[in-house]
Formats: C-alpha cells, sequence, structure tokens
C-alpha cells in the first residue's frame, strides 16, 4: 500500500496543492494572496515532479497497477514528468505580472460585465483573481490521471477533471473579455460535445465487451464475433473525443479560436500540457484496450494525420494573428505526433527501430514542441501595442528583433524548431517520426509529412521575416496610422523560462541522445 | 588522445562567430577577419597533416539510426575546405556590402523592406556559415551531412534577407524554400538509405559502410533520382536553376559570393559523395541520360549568360552552365573526367567569386549593376577593370587558368567514351567567350558616361582580395600539380570503388582515339 501511494504521489501531491490554494483563498488576505499562491501551486509541481522522477529513476518494476484504475509505467512517467516541467513553465507564464503592468492577466472580476461600470470600479481598485492557480493545479491534476487511467471510467472522469478548470481560465482574460468569454464558451460547447461523443464510444465498448477495464477490454476483443460492429463505432467514438482534446483536423474548429482569445498564457497551458496529457491517453487508449483492433485504425489515424499537417500549414500561412498561427501550428504537429502513433509499434525489442518505438517518439516530439511553444508563447505576452494591451497582431512583429536582438534571437530559435530546422529539436523529432514511419513500411506517410514540412516551414519563415529583415526603416507616410508597438519588460522568472526553452531546444537538437535513452526506458507501456 | 582537429577547424570560425556577436563596434570586422586566416591556416596545416596522418573523427551519436559524429578529410574534402576557408576570407576582407540598387519597376510591391541588418552582425553570421559549410565537407555519416547541410541555410537566409536590394525578404524566403526543399529530398533519401541499412542488422550511416550495401536495383533507382535531384536543386542544374539568378540579384554581391562559390558546391560534392560514391552502380545506369541534362544546363547556361542585362545575374547564369559542365565530368564515369571535375569546382568558385567581387566594387561606384547603365569605366578604374577582365578570363577558361586545367580534364577524361556529348560541351564553352567579353566591353570599354564621371579605382583591400583570387587561379593554372594530386585521390578512390579503372591511355588523340574507344566498348 504504501509502495502505491509513492506511485501516486505526484497526484496526490498535485490535488493537495490545489486544496490548500483553496485554503489559501479563504484564509490568507488579499495583498499576500497571489504570491502565496504562486508559491504554492510552484512548489506543488516541482514537489510532484521529484516525485515523478524518484519513481522513474528507483522502480525497475514499474507495473503496479495502483488501486486498478492507474497504471504507473514508463510512458506514464514519461508523460507525468514532461507535463509537470511543462505546467512549471506554465505557472511562470500565469505569474507574471510585470510584463501587463504590474497586474495580473487575468480579469479583476469574472463575475462583472465586461465594459461596465462595475468592472472599471474592479479595475481601478487594482483587484486579481488568484483563484486561477488553483483552476490550474485542477487542470493539471486532471492532466496527470488521464494517461495513466486504466479503465474507461477512471479516463472519463479525469477528462472533466481537467477540462472543466481550462473552461473557466480560457475565459478570464483582463482584457479584451468579450473575446476571452466567446473563446471559452466556444471551447466549453465543442468541448462538452467530444466528452459526450467519448463517453457515448466508451458506452458502445462496454456493450460489445463488458468491461470498462483496458486490459479486460483487451481480452475480450479477441473472443468478439466478427459480425459484431459495435465496437468499430465504439472505437471511431471515441478517438474522436480523443483527437479533439488532442486538436487535430478535422476536429481543430476551436483550436485557433480559443488560443487566439484566451490568455496568453492560459493558451500556452492548452497548447502544450492538454496536448500532452491528450496525446498520452490516446496512446494508451489505443495500444492497451483496443491494441487488437489496431489494423483498423493505423491507416485512418495516417490519413486523419496528413489531413491534419495539411489543415495547419494551409490555414497557418494565412493568418495575421501570432496567437492564431501557432493554433494552426499546433493543429499541423498534432499530425505529426499522431503520425507517430499511427504506427503503433510499443517500442518492444525486436522491432527494426530498436529503442525507439510509437511512445518515445511522440515524448521526444512533444518535448520540442513544447519547448518551442511555450517559448513562443511567453515572448508573445511581451509585445504590447501602444496602448499597453496584449497585441498579437502580426504586423505588431515587424522589426521586433532588431528592436529586442535577445527575444528576437530566442523567438528564431523557437520557429526554427517549429519548421524543423536543423540544430534545434524540432529536426531531431521530425527525423525521429520519418524514420519511424518509413521503417514501418508507411513510406509515403512520410514522404507526405515531408512535403508538408516545406509547407509549415513557410509559415514559421514568414514571421522570422518580420522579426528581423523588415522594419527599422523610417516610418513612411502609411505607417504613422498604426500605433508604434512595445515590447514590455520581463520579470526574471519569465526571463529564464525563455533562456531554457531556447537551451533545452538547442541542446536536444545536438545531442538528442540524452533524451532517447530516457524514452528508451519510458517506451514500455503496461497492460 | 589526438587533438580533434578536424572539429577544431569546423569549430573555430563559429566559435568566433558567437564571440564576435556582442561586439558591435568596428574591431568586429578586423577581429574577424583574423579569425577567418586562422581557420584558412589551420586548414591547410589540416590537410598537409592529413596526408600522412589519418584525422578522422568517429563518435556514436545516435545510436538507434545508427547516426555517427563523423568528419574525415580526404581529397575531394579537402579541396572544398580549402575553397571555403579561401572565399570567407576574401568576403570578409572586402567589409559589410553597401545596399543593392534596384531597378526601378521592382521597386513597387507589398514589401517594407526596412534597412539593411546592422553591420555588425554581417561577420558573426558569415563565420557561421564557414563553420556550417566546413562542416559540410567534412561529415563522413549520412544523417549528420543532411543535418549541417540544412544548417548552413539559417545564416545564409539572413545574410540574403540582411543586404541587398529592395526585394531581398523575398530572395531569402525563397531560397531558404528551395534550400529546404532539396534538405527534405536528401532527408527523404537518408531515411530510406538508413532503413536498407537496417534491413541487415544495426543500422548505420557511415558513408563507407551505406556504400557497401547491397540495395535492390527496384528501391536504388528511385533513390538515386531522388539524391540526385536534391543535388541538382543546390547545384542547380536546369530546369531547378530558376532561384539562383533571382536570389543573386537580389542579394548583395558579397554574399552572392558566398553563395555560388561554397553553398552551390555543395551540390557537385555531394552528387560525388553520394550518387557517385554510395551508389556507383545506379550513377552508371543513368550515367546517359544525366550527361544529357548536364549538356542542357551548360548550353542553357551559356545563352541565357549571353542576353543577360544585370552584372550579377550573368555571373548566376554562368554558374548554372559550370554546374552543368561539372556535373558532366561527374558523371562521365571516366577518371580523368571526375578529376576535371573537382579542379573545375574549385576553379569554379574562385572565378565566380572573382567577378562578384568586381560587380561588387562596380555597384558601390556607380549606383547599379543593369550592363546597359555602363561604359569606359576602365578609364576611370584601370585596375579594376584589369581584375574583372582577369576573372572573366578565368571564366572562359583561358589557358593558364586553374579552370583550363579543370575543363579540358573534363572533356578529355569525357571524350573517350561520350565524344558526341564532349564535343557540345566543348561548343558551350565557345559561347562563354562570347558573353564574358561582351559584357567587359560594355562595362569598360566606349564612352564613359557623365554620371560615372567621379568613379574612384579600387581601394588596396578590394585590390588584394580579388588579386589572391586571380593569382590562387594562375598558380593552379601554372602548376597543378598538389591540387591535381588531392582531386586525383578522391576521384580514384571513388572509380575503383565503383569499378572504373583509369585508362591506360589518358589522352586519345582526335577523333580517332574517340572512335577506338567506342568500338572497344
Amino acid at each position: 500500500m504504501s509502495q502505491d501511494l509513492l506511485y501516486l504521489a505526484p497526484i496526490i501531491s498535485v490535488f493537495a496543492g490545489a486544496l490548500l490554494g483553496l485554503l489559501v483563498e479563504a484564509l490568507a488576505p488579499r495583498v499576500y494572496r497571489f504570491e502565496a499562491q504562486t508559491c504554492l501551486s510552484g512548489a506543488t509541481l516541482v514537489v510532484a515532479l521529484i516525485f515523478a522522477i524518484r519513481t522513474f529513476l528507483s522502480s525497475n518494476s514499474r507495473k503496479t497497477a495502483v488501486l486498478g484504475s492507474v497504471t504507473v509505467d514508463g510512458p506514464t512517467l514519461g508523460i507525468w514528468m514532461l507535463l509537470l516541467g511543462f505546467a512549471i513553465g506554465a505557472v511562470v507564464l500565469m505569474a507574471e505580472r510585470r510584463a501587463h503592468g504590474q497586474t495580473s492577466a487575468f480579469t479583476a472580476q469574472a463575475a462583472t460585465t465586461p465594459g461596465s461600470p462595475d468592472e472599471r470600479a474592479f479595475l481601478a481598485a487594482r483587484n486579481e483573481h488568484t483563484e486561477v492557480f488553483v483552476l490550474l493545479m485542477f487542470a493539471v491534476g486532471g492532466m496527470l490521471v488521464f494517461p495513466a487511467a486504466c479503465d474507461f471510467l477512471t479516463a472519463f472522469v479525469s477528462l472533466e477533471v481537467l477540462s472543466l478548470p481550462l473552461y473557466l481560465l480560457a475565459g478570464l482574460a483582463r482584457r479584451n473579455r468579450a473575446i476571452s468569454q466567446e473563446a471559452a464558451l466556444k471551447y466549453f460547447l465543442l468541448g462538452a460535445l467530444s466528452s459526450a461523443i467519448f463517453i457515448y464510444g466508451v458506452a458502445l465498448i462496454y456493450g460489445s465487451t463488458g468491461s470498462f477495464d483496458y486490459a479486460q477490454i483487451a481480452d475480450s476483443l479477441g473472443q468478439l464475433k466478427t459480425s459484431d460492429k459495435t465496437i468499430y463505432a465504439g472505437l471511431g467514438l471515441v478517438i474522436v473525443g480523443l483527437l479533439f482534446k488532442m486538436g487535430v483536423a478535422p476536429f481543430h474548429v476551436w483550436v485557433p479560436d480559443v488560443y487566439a482569445g484566451s490568455p496568453t498564457a492560459v493558451s500556452a497551458f492548452m497548447a502544450v500540457c492538454t496536448k500532452l496529457a491528450a496525446v498520452g491517453a490516446t496512446i494508451r487508449i489505443l495500444f492497451v484496450p483496443l491494441g487488437g483492433l489496431r489494423w483498423s485504425w493505423m491507416l485512418p489515424l495516417a490519413c486523419i494525420a496528413v489531413l491534419s499537417m495539411l489543415v495547419g500549414a494551409i490555414f497557418g500561412l494565412t493568418q495575421r494573428n501570432l496567437k492564431r498561427l501557432l493554433g494552426y501550428s499546433s493543429i499541423a504537429h498534432a499530425g505529426f505526433i499522431l503520425m507517430a502513433i499511427a504506427m503503433a509499434t510499443t517500442g518492444v525489442v525486436g522491432t527494426q527501430v530498436g529503442e525507439f518505438g510509437s511512445v518515445g517518439v511522440s515524448l521526444f516530439y512533444m518535448l520540442a514542441y513544447g519547448l518551442a511553444t511555450l517559448g513562443a508563447f511567453a515572448i508573445t505576452l511581451l509585445v504590447r501595442s501602444s496602448g499597453g494591451t496584449e497585441a498579437s497582431e502580426i504586423y505588431v512583429w515587424t522589426g521586433f528583433g532588431r528592436r529586442n536582438p535577445w527575444y528576437g534571437i530566442a523567438m528564431v530559435v523557437f520557429m526554427l524548431s517549429l519548421a524543423g530546422m536543423p540544430l534545434t529539436a524540432g529536426f531531431i523529432a521530425k527525423l525521429y517520426v520519418f524514420a519511424l514511419a518509413w521503417f514501418n513500411g508507411y513510406a509515403w506517410l512520410a514522404i507526405a509529412g515531408l512535403t508538408l514540412s516545406l509547407l509549415t516551414a513557410a509559415m514559421y519563415l514568414k514571421v522570422i521575416r518580420l522579426l528581423f529583415l523588415s522594419g527599422g526603416a523610417a516610418p513612411s507616410g502609411s505607417d504613422n496610422d498604426q500605433p508604434t508597438p512595445t515590447t514590455s519588460q520581463a520579470s526574471k522568472p519569465l526571463n529564464a523560462l525563455i533562456a531554457l526553452c531556447v537551451m533545452g531546444t538547442v541542446f536536444f537538437g545536438l545531442l538528442p541522445s540524452q533524451f532517447g535513452n530516457i524514452a528508451a526506458a519510458a517506451s514500455v507501456l503496461l497492460r | 588522445m589526438v587533438l580533434p582537429l578536424l572539429s577544431i577547424l569546423a569549430v573555430l570560425p563559429i566559435i568566433g562567430a558567437i564571440a564576435l556577436f556582442p561586439l558591435r563596434t568596428r574591431d568586429n570586422r578586423v577581429f574577424g577577419f583574423w579569425v577567418s586566416l586562422v581557420t584558412l591556416a589551420v586548414a591547410v596545416a589540416c590537410v598537409v597533416i592529413n596526408r600522412s596522418t589519418d584525422l578522422s573523427e568517429q563518435v556514436a551519436w545516435i545510436r538507434p539510426l545508427g547516426a555517427w559524429y563523423a568528419m574525415s578529410l580526404d581529397g575531394l574534402s579537402s579541396v572544398m575546405v580549402l575553397v571555403t576557408c579561401v572565399l570567407t576570407t576574401c568576403v570578409l576582407g572586402v567589409g559589410v556590402p553597401a545596399a543593392v540598387p534596384s531597378q526601378p519597376e521592382q521597386t513597387v510591391g507589398d514589401a517594407d523592406p526596412g534597412r539593411p541588418l546592422p553591420s555588425g552582425v554581417f561577420t558573426p553570421l558569415v563565420l557561421g556559415l564557414q563553420g556550417l559549410a566546413l562542416f559540410t565537407f567534412m561529415a563522413s555519416d549520412l544523417i549528420m551531412f543532411t543535418l549541417v547541410f540544412e544548417a548552413t541555410l539559417i545564416p545564409a537566409f539572413f545574410l540574403i534577407g540582411g543586404w541587398g536590394s529592395i526585394q531581398r525578404g523575398a530572395a531569402a524566403v525563397k531560397f531558404l524554400l528551395f534550400g529546404l526543399a532539396g534538405g527534405f529530398l536528401l532527408l527523404a533519401g537518408a531515411i530510406a538509405l538508413g532503413l536498407q541499412s537496417a534491413t541487415i542488422g544495426r543500422p548505420s550511416m557511415l558513408f563507407s559502410q551505406l556504400a557497401e550495401l547491397d540495395i535492390p536495383a527496384a528501391t536504388a533507382r528511385p533513390l538515386f533520382i531522388v539524391l540526385f535531384l536534391a543535388f541538382a536543386l543546390k547545384a542547380p542544374l536546369v530546369p531547378l536553376h530558376g532561384w539562383l539568378p533571382s536570389v543573386v540579384e537580389h542579394t548583395s554581391p558579397q554574399v552572392a559570393v558566398l553563395l555560388v562559390g561554397i553553398l552551390d558546391a555543395v551540390g557537385p560534392y555531394g552528387m560525388i559523395r553520394l550518387c557517385l560514391g554510395v551508389m556507383g552502380d545506379e550513377a552508371k545506369w543513368a550515367s546517359p541520360v544525366l550527361l544529357i541534362v548536364a549538356l542542357v544546363s551548360v548550353i542553357y547556361g551559356a545563352l541565357a549568360a549571353l542576353s543577360e542585362r544585370h552584372l550579377t545575374r550573368l555571373v548566376a547564369l554562368t554558374s548554372v552552365g559550370h554546374s552543368g559542365l561539372i556535373v558532366f565530368g561527374i558523371f562521365a564515369m571516366s577518371p580523368v573526367a571526375l578529376t576535371g571535375a573537382i579542379l573545375y569546382i574549385f576553379a569554379h568558385s574562385l572565378s565566380a567569386a572573382a567577378l562578384l567581387l568586381c560587380a561588387a566594387f562596380v555597384a558601390e561606384r556607380t549606383g547599379t549593376l543593369a550592363i546597359g547603365e555602363f561604359g569606359g569605366l576602365a578609364r576611370k578604374a584601370p585596375v579594376l577593370a584589369g581584375l574583372f577582365l582577369f576573372a572573366g578570363l578565368a571564366t572562359l577558361s583561358l589557358p593558364g587558368t586553374a579552370n583550363f586545367a579543370g575543363e579540358f580534364s573534363v572533356i578529355v577524361g569525357a571524350f573517350a567514351s561520350h565524344p558526341w556529348q564532349a564535343a557540345v560541351a566543348i561548343f558551350a564553352t565557345l559561347l562563354a567567350a562570347a558573353y564574358v567579353l561582351v559584357a567587359y566591353q560594355r562595362v569598360f570599354t566606349g564612352p564613359l558616361r557623365a554620371e560615372h564621371a567621379n568613379v574612384v579605382d579600387v581601394i588596396p583591400v578590394q585590390k588584394w582580395a580579388v588579386g589572391v583570387l586571380i593569382a590562387l587561379l594562375l598558380a593552379v593554372g601554372v602548376f597543378p600539380r598538389p591540387l591535381v594530386q588531392l582531386a586525383d585521390e578522391a576521384s580514384t578512390f571513388v572509380m575503383t570503388q565503383i569499378g572504373v579503372a583509369a585508362p591506360d591511355v589518358v589522352v586519345p588523340d582526335g577523333a580517332a582515339g574517340a572512335d577506338d574507344a567506342e568500338e572497344d566498348r
């Protein structure tokens, strides 16, 4: 039992931290609350991360299915470590006040109508919602359980636990509140729909196999009658629900709107952590209970991956808002990850790629994508229009790199990584994905991926060109009506976060084996 | 523990670049020049030392894929490394480029071109490019080669976009997308080769190991085409050449030197390394078609250059033609022709660089690059005219220059087996005489235009930069032995690998010899 608790320690500490946060909210005086909540959530995540790393390093038999509903195995721990690491980054983004003129980026009072006198009063009082950290912690808790769950009920509950706080967080922007609330509503409606689809799929799978438990479903798949088509309907619906959370086309329509409308910190959190949790859950659900049906889902998923890359690349090219562009970028990258998942090699010894299976490659891809995306959102947070509101319109970025060379270089590194250029982790991640697909007989998929990488590269090039190669000229007549953009000062933690993201991106671009060993150890799924 | 000299050689300019980056003063230029000189010295030392001791390095890098961090310096690499270091030094000696004039009708457009990048970043970018190019030419692992090959695009992108005409931003994007297309083709080829290597056991991406693979023709032939296309895009060959003239036109001539002289040379280099060295059987199979493709480039480049009205575009087009001749030499399947091709890569890089540098000086003085707007500059700038003429004569392969040695060997080597194709190639070289001399005549002779009355001659630095290149071309032309030795070593190695022995009679005397060779086959 104590062993079980140790396995569960990361989950327990995150939820405990969230509950403590509620107490802080109730008891601490308002002046200290923001700092208290920041420290509490940061510390909790660090503790959880330490627990996860300890379990990963210590236990050689990672097979205990704790309480029968959560599996703590290699992939779970790998995802937990990445997830907690990125969540710490998200906390840094959420805690940023210096860049926002010493107030948090979240609404002063969520209950007020946008533009009402009440709202102005709360703004004037410099009121802040510190509950956002508690919401974030609950979401992280759900994200930890989701990829570890080993029965469909736990999976569904954790899916809701991670989603509900996100719906709220999306609507809490301090400025542009109407857009933010619109984003929240869209996210909520489509999210609820996808949850319904997911649970319906679960019901159909239960109907044909008589179980919610992943292992039992896997066992009973063999005894299914061939005439039983219900299981395929269930499979399809469950996959749709998962792909929605991953933000894969054609279930992607919410992504750009929600990323653009939400507070930047929340967008970053959704783009990295939610996607990571969804990738983890997708891997487990597809490989463990539904692995027996892989011949029927591999090809469709490969096609969806291509579609997603295509949609992300083409629509991304036409965007004029950086947060929307990052949204489409995340759709395209979801396609690349799905490509690795669709190959369904579990990395068991004996596969051609040796240590590398779908899990290891997906993890590396998420690492590369996460570092670059988190960093890119962090820099987005700093760019202001003249009024001091956050401005992600793309023209604002003209000549940004000339005015702020260090941030400009960092942004270039992130864009190059997302574009899959060498010397960054993005190149190695793409190399792994394509090699995995090609080695598994999906050469056409790898070629499609290579071709579409070129298209996606064009989208990031557009940004790089704006950053450094445009602007710097004396304002001509046509430019005068546009307000001069400014860059706000970032606090030390935010700068450190950006620096870490740059260093990580370059490090894993040069020495990918360092992560490869971890990914190899983390790649064997247990039933 | 032996010093990893090759890594030091390649990393040296990169470290220099990083160290220079924070300095924004003028010292930066001088210091950068010294870094490039030191690199040149180290490169020469490496080439010399490597004759007696093998400097190759090999460390496991990505085990599951069989990728190594592996560097070696054979004859071919040595030539490329020397070219890279010499050209970088010359470009850094000349200094930060001025704005390139654009033709009036081109100024309309969407672009807010902005100012050029701050001049303090020019030197670090050039040094970064040099370091990555050195890695490219010394990498002996396919994945590593692909990585650094694509990585060179990054500094080049900023160099092209940073200095040049008003459309340089668009040119930079165009360059990067074409370069990435080539890079992704190469990546596809690398993965497919890796799969072949993985099916026989533990994969290994070392060139030497890939060469030993026995790949079934049905797989190998498409693979060969993919690899060839990747390098043909880079070289570039007709019909994949469209990007080069417009990129060269819109960037500054100094950057064009690096593009044409160093980065484009990766194309032929890769063809020798991979298409010939790794996939020799398929090269033999494809050779007849490739020779035609190469000849089309030779003719097209010459004809297009003949009618060109823009000075740097003209050099870019001649470079397309010369790439054609190099590829012709590579796939003529003769050791002599291959040696000639390697020599010609060297000569072409240097002579094109000399011409482009002269173009840079002309543009700096007159504010234009349109050939029609010049005339009589020789009166005001006689030394510049002389330098241009020398560079031009080298370009048209005047006997006594390195270009002649290269071109002659290519054609002689190819004549034995492909007399008709060789004859066509000779014809194209005649056209070279026309376009070079016509350009010289229009720019430097005739009546001097009033607006150019204040043109002054080249300053010593500029004289030295071009002078060194011309001196090298002449030296190699007169005394080709050391370079031929390096090239010969490489070509003999590649040719014995694919089973083409050196013929006893190197120079067939005239048509009779060619006929004999024809009958022999």
